[in-house]
């Protein structure tokens, strides 16, 4: 073992102002803070010094230039975490430091041969845990560890897992004792986070200095998602095709950025509980094609969320009845239900009487030293020396359940020893570390910082280390804690290569024909259905409240509200409100009502409302939107956002602003419509996106049509048309120019009707928006949509084509010689009964598509 | 005695849900104290229902709903034939202390029912209890008992006053309560004091039966519409032993056992989850009818149960 020890090396620089340069280690006791280069092996040793020489200079790699390039490279790739806070979406651009770690070959053989016997024992330690038990009937471990921890899970034990294979990705984080020997400070067998950092430092560091890596002959790591899934493939149970996806708990989660990331590195799908189903014990992915059976579900979700009825009622992130499948062994879940309880951290302290117990091995790499409070004598060593210890939560993770008695007041210090008598069994307390550091870029010299390595573990039969770490800095110097959430960053971890690279582990490739793609699954169609309809009504609201402003200012000599009724009931109805809405409200005479429909966070049928719908809708289905169209909603977003910021809109001096803001919104959702079609493929996710902009715009259209056309004082005007509101309606729908190079007059009821509702060759009218709808179902619903059992919603929007393009509805313009009442009144009508078929239709495209009251399973 | 039971049970949604899943716990366990002849769980709407078997050895049906339904309606039919232990306790001469001992060799079995557990706390009224009932001196078998006729005489059995969330403490305070109270409080008490004690539910036959002569056997006793809860103390004779702290007596004839568990969370009769509707109303029927054929075919004397998953014992 070539364990970097025997001689510690003296810095090779030396910060000014570290505690680094304050002397050096004597052998087998290292002082408080002690930087790891002064540890590295000399190959190691020599690198770091190259490293150190070559980011100095002033040449392309200089350091201050790629760290620029890389933080600008990490806000490209979306490199960020979310912090929980109230204002939940807020995302954060992680820190990125440009001065790697290195590690030699040497050291990373050892550790991964430490690493690899630690996931083998762990996954002993389930499979005995979840079946009979021997090792607590030995009492080699105290059964109370296990029976009062919440993460054993009652209801998975005697369930059969393949191969027997419990923990199948675990990650650990490790550190230096005072002997300078490496020690496991957390073990992570349950819930593994940090790979895609891991991964996009390499990727930050190889774009910012590209000459850098290319000189420093490294173990490749991109291949790192494509071994994950084809590890991960090898558990499904008996499926020639395994299918694979990846369970988040959705945007709001810390690690989002890690599931999305790491799912689309994979090609599967990331879904949430609630797209998935159980169904006679099988899970199924809900697509809008219809349920699609699932075998392996990688969980990033903690597993008491995984299945509300088996183990938490109050959880809406899980799929009910999960449980059931694993015990039938229909679905792989990875890491197993279950193996949380490694969070434990009482329980890593038993590896070595574990490794001896299951296969009389002894532990490479032993775990930190800990005292466990439960323990009278340990607890007795901890309470009299408490500030030199570090308190945790015997199995809490979090941020808040690590306290360093050395930072409390005394309020806090007594508060904690209160807490820890009241129940030592939840606390273990572990004598301080050295604090480790890594040179680290402060803007304008390489500073000390306090750092923690993470290395990645495939659990299995034979565990294998993959040579890819996280490397995290502290923010401060002194700093202990590494946490993103405080402002910690990241650095690339150099393993390098040994003198004989071809002896990588061999493992085999289970060569499969390509794959039936999956189908969208439901959840993001119907985000991407919603994004359409919020994008079109944002459209309308705008320009339907537009023409009503300028109607009114192009028409000074009209004042009287009456002349107006019409057009205002249209833009009533059309927003969701009771067609006397404006009549009754305040808002017209106060002119607040272009704050109130653009920019009132009250009213849900705002601008700025739909906006954020249509943004948040974007976020949550960040890989099926293209980048481009991602960019132009945020810029939308601000627009309003923005605008809602300044100055409210309510006074006649507000005017210019009103229009400019309303010309804004118009010109930025043209561009949204304008990048969508050019950047998105004609796939599912498009057929959605149209679907709910032409649903939203057929129902727009025929609401507007009617308002104007007949609710107003006098019904003969209906046959006679020429009015100036016959104009606006045009205007309100875009096509006054499409009806002037059509009919060359001034406009008249029977053509405007005849043009807004069945002409197909007009973008806007009812049955082109209806068509559209049909040829998208069409097209979504696969190739047996001629059968006569076609889904019900395609055969809706057919019907509803047919009888919109052929509909007679001159007649009801020219027989008025008795008066046009009844005649308008059947107009009315039938446009109002259109109206309630086309939401009808819009239903049930959700009930078909997406809430899969269809029922069918796909093979 | 031979009882047939129908269990049925309605959840009604304000709107249709559009897909729900449920964990069923009502067939009744085969024990050496009763036997199951006939067990079937009818679901509205039909789909199939699977069943398993849990940590604690209970029977558990599965029902998933996939599509849109208003309401959803399970019935649970059973013929079962209680055969009650004698009086397993009666020779038990021990003091608490003595059968505190005699627990050791099972602890981590018993730890379980030992503990805290979601709905069993130790505050210290309970404490209190535990240790002016279960003193180390005191005899074993008569500190139960008067442990459970003290229960049964200084709180008050009240339907509608607690809901099936209720904690230890609140019933201490409200002093009115149902079964599952009576329950969890015994239990907690016996815990606290040391002595290992698991939740039971079940159902009780609460009408007096009339004899041929015109004369009632037995009394009325008290179950909320026959559904019933009650808990059993492990025995240092390695037996398990029923209590009814609602109705001051010991388990018998008249109780049919459904599931065991830790407290009331275990083992919930229905636990299931609705998507597509805000809330729902839940109705509950039951009843329990004495069916006694003119000759009764003897239990086989060495019939054992198998529990799954449970660690020994």
């Amino acid at each position: 073992m070539s364990n970097p020890l025997a001689e510690p090396k003296p810095p090779v620089f030396a910060a000014s102002g570290s505690p680094a340069a304050a002397g050096v280690p004597r052998p087998g006791s290292l002082p408080e803070s002690f930087d790891e280069v002064a540890l590295a092996s000399p190959g190691a040793a020599e690198r770091f010094r190259q490293l150190t020489e070559e980011l100095s200079k002033s040449g392309s790699t200089n350091l201050s230039r790629v760290s620029i390039q890389s933080r600008r490279l990490m806000r490209d790739l979306g490199v960020t975490f979310n912090l929980y806070r109230e204002d939940a979406a807020a995302e954060n651009i992680l820190p990125f430091d440009p001065f790697p770690r290195v590690l030699d070959h040497a050291t990373w053989q050892f550790l991964a041969r430490g690493l690899e016997q630690r996931v083998r024992i762990w996954n002993e330690f389930f499979r005995d845990i979840y079946d009979s038990q021997e090792v607590l009937k030995s009492g080699i471990v105290p059964f109370e560890i296990v029976y009062d921890d919440p993460r054993y899970q009652r209801n998975a034990v005697g369930l059969k897992v393949p191969e027997d294979v419990f923990v199948h990705v675990a990650a650990f984080d490790l550190a230096r004792d005072r002997e300078g020997r490496w020690v496991v400070i957390e073990d992570y067998v349950g819930n593994t986070t940090g790979v895609t950092y891991a991964l996009s430092a390499r990727n930050v560091l190889s774009q910012a200095a590209p000459d850098l890596l290319e000189r420093a002959d490294l173990e490749p790591v991109h291949t790192y998602s494509t071994e994950l899934l084809e590890h991960l493939r090898r558990f499904a149970h008996g499926s020639p095709e395994p299918r694979v996806v990846l369970l988040s708990p959705g945007v709001y989660n810390s690690a989002y950025y890690e599931h999305s990331s790491l799912a689309r590195q994979m090609g599967i799908p990331l879904v949430r509980g609630s797209d998935l189903i159980v169904l006679n014990s099988r899970c199924y992915l809900k697509t809008i094609g219809g349920l699609e059976p699932i075998d392996v579900i990688y969980r990033r979700l903690d597993e008491s969320f995984i299945d509300p009825v088996a183990f938490r009622n109050d959880s809406q992130l899980g799929i009910p009845g999960l449980l059931t499948c694993v015990r039938k062994g229909t679905v792989t879940v990875a890491n197993a239900a279950g193996t949380g309880l490694g969070d434990n951290r009482a329980l890593a302290t038993y590896l070595p009487k574990l490794a001896r117990f299951y296969s009389r091995e002894t532990l490479l790499i032993p775990t930190v030293e800990r005292r466990l409070c439960f323990d009278a004598d340990q607890r007795d060593l901890v309470s009299s020396d408490l500030e030199n210890h570090i308190v945790q939560h015997v199995s809490e993770r979090s941020a808040d359940a690590v306290w360093d008695p050395a930072s409390l007041s005394a309020e806090g210090l007594a508060a904690l020893r209160r807490r820890m008598d009241a129940d030592p069994a939840r606390y273990v307390a572990e004598p301080r570390l050295p604090l480790t550091t890594l040179p680290t870029w402060a803007g304008d010299a390489l500073v000390p910082r306090h750092a923690g390595l993470r290395c990645f573990v495939f659990g299995g039969r034979q565990p294998r280390v993959f040579p890819l770490a996280l490397t995290r800095f502290a923010p401060r110097a002194g700093s202990r804690t590494i946490s993103s959430g405080l402002g910690g960053g990241i650095k690339d971890t150099w393993i390098l290569r040994g003198p004989n690279p071809a002896t990588s582990v061999e493992t085999t490739i289970i060569v499969s024909s390509p794959q039936r793609r999956l189908r969208l699954g439901s959840r993001i169609a119907d985000s991407l259905f919603w994004m359409g309809r919020y994008k079109a009504r944002i459209e309308n609201t705008t320009r339907i409240l537009k023409v009503v402003q300028q109607v009114q200012l192009e028409n000074p000599a009209q004042q009287r509200a009456q002349s107006w009724a019409a057009l205002w009931e249209a833009l009533a109805r059309t927003t969701g409100h009771d067609t006397h809405f404006f009549k009754r409200s305040p808002l017209l005479r106060q002119q607040s009502v272009s704050q109130y429909l653009l920019l009132d966070r009250k009213n849900p049928a705002s601008v700025l409302n739909n906006v954020a719908r249509l943004r948040e809708n974007a976020r949550v289905t960040r890989e099926s939107v293209p980048p481009e169209v991602w960019a132009v909603i945020n810029r939308l977003w601000q627009t309003v956002d923005g605008a809602a910021a300044g100055d409210a809109l309510n006074d006649d001096h507000a005017l210019p602003r009103i229009q400019e803001l309303e010309q804004r919104i118009l010109d930025d959702v043209d561009a949204l419509s304008g990048c969508a079609a050019k950047n998105m493929l004609r796939d599912d996710a498009w057929h959605f996106w149209t679907l709910g902009r032409h649903v939203e715009r057929a129902i727009t259209a025929t609401l507007v049509t009617r308002q104007v056309l007949l609710k107003r004082a006098d019904p003969a005007t209906v046959a006679t048309g020429g009015d100036s509101n016959l104009d606006a309606l045009l205007r309100m729908l875009a096509c006054q120019y499409a009806y002037r190079s059509l009919y060359q007059t001034r406009p008249t009821a029977e053509h405007v009707v005849s043009l807004v509702l069945q002409d197909a060759a007009l973008p806007r009218s009812v049955l082109h928006c209806v068509e559209a709808i049909r040829d998208s179902l069409e097209s979504v619903s696969g190739p047996e949509v001629r059968r006569r059992d076609a889904p019900s919603p395609l055969r809706t929007s057919a019907h509803l084509a047919g009888e919109v393009e052929f509909a007679d509805l001159s007649t009801l313009f020219h027989s008025s010689s008795d008066g046009s009442r009844p005649q308008a009144l059947f107009l009315d009508a039938w446009l109002e009964d259109l109206a309630t078929r086309l939401t009808r239709l819009a239903g049930e495209i959700s009930d078909h598509h997406l809430y899969h009251q269809a029922f069918n399973i796909l093979r | 005695m031979r009882f047939h039971i129908e269990h049925t049970t309605e959840y009604r949604y304000s709107e249709p849900a559009t897909e729900s899943f449920s964990e069923l716990r009502l067939r009744p366990r085969d024990s050496l104290r009763q036997k199951v002849s006939r067990h079937y769980t009818r679901v509205q709407p039909a789909v199939l229902v699977e069943s398993h078997t849990d940590y604690f050895g209970n029977f558990v049906e599965t029902v998933s709903i996939p599509f849109r339904h208003p309401s959803l309606v399970v019935t649970s039919v059973c013929d079962v034939e209680t055969k009650p232990l004698a009086d397993v306790i009666e020779a038990v001469d021990l003091s608490v202390s003595e059968a505190r001992q005699l627990y050791t060799p099972n602890r981590r079995a018993l730890h379980d029912f030992l503990r805290p557990s979601a709905f069993i706390r130790f505050p210290p009224a309970v404490t209190k209890l535990a240790e002016e009932f279960l003193p180390s001196s005191a005899p074993f078998v008569p500190a139960l008992r008067s442990l459970n006729e003290y229960l049964f005489r200084s709180l008050k059995y009240r339907p509608g006053v607690t809901d099936t969330r209720t904690t230890v403490e609140e019933f201490l305070i409200a002093r009115e309560g149902v079964c599952q109270d009576f329950a969890h409080l015994m239990i907690s008490i016996c815990r606290a004091g040391g002595i290992p004690a698991r939740y039971i539910s079940g159902y009780i036959e609460t009408d007096p039966i009339p004899e041929a002569d015109g004369a009632a056997e037995g009394t009325a006793l008290i179950g909320a519409t026959a559904s019933h809860a009650w808990l059993e103390i492990f025995s240092p004779n390695g037996f398990w032993v029923g209590f009814d702290p609602t109705n001051n007596c010991l388990e018998g004839g008249r109780h049919v056992q459904i599931g065991v568990g830790r407290d009331y969370s275990d083992v919930p009769p229905l636990k299931g989850v609705f998507q597509g509707s805000n809330s729902q109303t839940l109705s509950v029927q039951v009843r329990v009818t004495r069916n006694e054929p003119a000759d009764r075919p003897p239990i086989p004397a060495t019939e054992t149960v198998v529990l799954t998953g449970t660690p020994d014992l």
